[in-house]
């Protein structure tokens, strides 16, 4: 495999890690910090997120295939990063439904913004026929998210949800760091190869 | 250029994937107020078991479908995993343990595993190569959108109307996806016809 898909692979798992930790128990941390949460507006905040998601995930991917050299990219990813990465730290700090709302909104911005980043970095170094390269990849995801819902439920069990709120925020980071920097060095289409 | 199968097909999808999410959001709520032995872990080991059952069981039909007829156990993949994830919900009704709750998480895995893997090659199949990305790119917006308002609904129905009445919903609709799925299995492959002006 081209060295740098795999680092590209081995940087997005960091993503698959944080969301795996969490999305298993999500509705638990809502019911019991928030004071008026109930099933209806934990279903209104996921719902929220999805349809941020929806609406914007069109509208960054046209802008991507339209971004010739990948700067636009780029800047969608920093600041998708940057959504992302404050997502955890704001849940810790919210009151209220209406902050999870607001929460919800930046988080689906967030990722509707990085998206495009990480298609294209894979269209850019992938060497094979992207049918026979997706699947095995696939299936290992979901294996290693299927292992780190049971180690966020263990954390959750342990330290409490605010614990594992913040490891999620750092593992985020991480991510987000390593995303960037390979971008930067393979994303953008420069006049010489830098090879 | 769409043709009546794809557009099948892709209600299949649209229909199992608004059935997952009514429940999916509230899930870990709902084994709370139910299961007496339910814990934050235990209910992170059944999303955990439930997506090794999924990779699991997926590999295993990939497998079993590539040796030989393969459209024709494709068709029957489609079918058997709308039957076993309609199945599910009747199995969180009736659970009052952690093991039902896992057991039941198996049987969504090995639906679901059936399912995915049957209908990426249906869709292979059945959509031509220079549509397939953008179709795909279509139904997967549309898929997002899908299971927001699916979430909305779930949370409506069960803070109104309680747990039986939404799980019973979800398993009406994977038996509504199970007989498009028969629907589908019947409709011949018509291939599309693009009109070229003259």
């Amino acid at each position: 495999m081209n060295h740098w898909l795999r680092t590209i692979v081995q940087g997005n798992m960091f993503y698959l890690i944080a969301f795996g930790l969490l999305t298993p128990i999500f509705a638990i941390f809502l019911i019991e910090k928030i004071p008026n949460a109930n099933l209806l507006t934990v279903g209104i905040a996921e719902a929220i997120f999805l349809m941020t998601l929806s609406i914007i995930r069109p509208f960054t991917r046209l802008s991507s295939q339209s971004d010739s050299k990948g700067f636009r990219t780029q800047y969608l990813l920093w600041f998708g990063s940057a959504f992302i990465v404050l997502s955890p730290f704001l849940y810790l700090l919210s009151r209220d439904m209406l902050d999870i709302y607001v929460i919800q909104m930046l988080y689906g911005i967030g990722v509707a913004f990085s998206e495009p980043a990480w298609s294209r970095l894979i269209n850019q170094t992938c060497v094979l026929p992207t049918e026979k390269f997706n699947e095995p990849f696939y299936t290992a995801g979901t294996l290693i998210a299927a292992g780190l819902a049971a180690i966020g439920g263990f954390i959750a069990e342990e330290q409490g949800i605010p614990a594992l709120l913040f490891y999620v925020g750092a593992t985020l980071f991480c991510a987000a760091i390593i995303m960037i920097l390979i971008y930067s060095r393979v994303g953008i289409r420069r006049t010489k190869n830098i090879w | 250029m769409v043709n009546s199968r794809i557009k099948l097909i892709a209600a299949i999808d649209l229909v199992l994937a608004a059935s997952l999410g009514l429940i999916l959001p509230i899930l870990p709520i709902f084994l709370m107020d139910r299961i007496t032995d339910a814990t934050i872990f235990t209910i992170a080991l059944a999303y955990s078991i439930f997506l090794t059952a999924k990779a699991f069981f997926g590999w295993i039909f990939a497998l079993f479908m590539s040796h030989e007829k393969t459209s024709a156990r494709a068709g029957g993949g489609l079918f058997f995993g709308s039957l076993f994830i309609a199945l599910t919900p009747i199995a969180y009704l009736y659970s009052d343990q952690m093991s039902h709750i896992f057991l039941a998480q198996i049987l969504l895995g090995l639906g679901f595993g059936f399912l995915k893997t049957s209908w990426m090659h249906i869709t292979r199949q059945t959509i031509e190569e220079f549509l397939h990305e953008t179709l795909l790119n279509i139904h997967g917006y549309i898929l997002t959108f899908c299971l927001a308002i699916a979430a909305i609904f779930g949370g409506f129905i069960a803070y109104n109307y309680g747990y039986a009445p939404l799980l019973y919903t979800m398993s009406g609709l994977s038996f509504l996806a199970a007989i498009l799925s028969l629907i589908f299995s019947i409709i011949k492959n018509k291939p599309t016809v693009v009109k070229r002006k003259k």
